[in-house]
């Protein structure tokens, strides 16, 4: 068993050199054989992520199209109320207008029997 | 970095697409990587799977790369955040976590003992300083490796951890405390 790498503490490490001594002690950790070669090969078999910008524009596309599906949502039955109201208006509107001729022609008549 | 920086000219070719390049790369820092991530998730088959995620990850980023920062810097950033991702994974899934996971098993020390005692001893030691580690926060516990098994200076570990230097001494320090009390027999 040999102590791993770095075998001198920083400074800091003056009062913990024995642990420092200790952690040396690890378990020597060594790749498996042939990682190299299988990280080439994964390499070429996995399918290569969609690049970041193309990825930022497909999710700007997606919440833009959702947002203007929610606003069709709202805001479309917002117009279609407001719409009737003003018939609504109109109509009511030119019914007083009416009744003010009404009135108009009945001053006159009773001002020149 | 400067120009004379092998790893550096080796990223610039990776970055034009020569995989011989990256092939090199590979070579010259495969083990130190897999010896980060091991120490720090304790499995060694998961341990090869994300450092071949690592590895991918600088293939497909070399055009972020640049030559003025050092190259094992950028490629222990890479693998710190890999790793961070792992916990956060782990702990969405307790099921996968390292003690149901039959790969979780430590490498057995390969060095030629004559003695079986004395063998049952320095394994029991390596199994405690292992737990001791992987009982570490996820900061403290790159720090660690990072500054006890790599040799990295605080200034390069303060990079990779994304902080600044005195803060990576508080992290050590109190590394250092619960290493202590966990390996106090030891001491």
């Amino acid at each position: 068993m040999t102590a791993s790498q770095n075998p001198q503490p920083p400074p800091d490490w003056r009062d913990d050199e024995k642990l420092w001594e200790v952690l040396g002690l690890a378990r020597p950790i060594e790749p498996s054989h042939g990682f190299v070669e299988r990280t080439l090969r994964r390499l070429h078999n996995e399918p290569q992520p969609v690049p970041y910008p193309n990825r930022l524009w497909r999710w700007a596309w997606a919440g833009g199209l959702a947002f203007l599906c929610l606003a069709a949502l709202v805001v479309y039955p917002q117009l279609e109320r407001r719409h009737r109201a003003e018939l609504y208006a109109a109509t009511h509107q030119a019914d007083y207008l009416e009744d003010f001729d009404v009135i108009a022609a009945l001053h006159w008549m009773e001002d020149n029997p | 970095m400067t120009a004379y920086d092998p790893d550096a000219q080796l990223m610039v070719r990776v970055r034009n697409g020569d995989e011989e390049a990256f092939r090199e790369l590979v070579e010259r820092h495969h083990r130190s990587v897999i010896r980060i991530i091991h120490r720090a998730i304790g499995d060694a088959w998961e341990a090869e799977d994300l450092a071949q995620r690592a590895f991918l990850q600088i293939y497909r980023s070399a055009h972020r790369y640049r030559p003025s920062a050092k190259f094992t810097t950028w490629m222990y950033t890479i693998v710190n955040n890999l790793v961070r991702n792992e916990y956060r994974r782990l702990k969405r899934h307790p099921s996968a976590s390292l003690e149901n996971n039959p790969h979780a098993m430590h490498q057995p020390d390969r060095a030629p003992t004559s003695n079986p005692a004395h063998q049952v001893a320095v394994q029991e030691l390596q199994h405690r300083i292992a737990a001791a580690i992987e009982s570490l926060p996820p900061n403290q516990r790159m720090a660690v490796i990072l500054a006890r098994y790599e040799g990295l200076p605080y200034e390069e570990i303060a990079v990779v951890l994304g902080c600044t230097v005195p803060a990576v001494k508080s992290l050590l320090h109190r590394a250092r405390e619960t290493l202590r009390s966990r390996l106090q027999d030891y001491l």
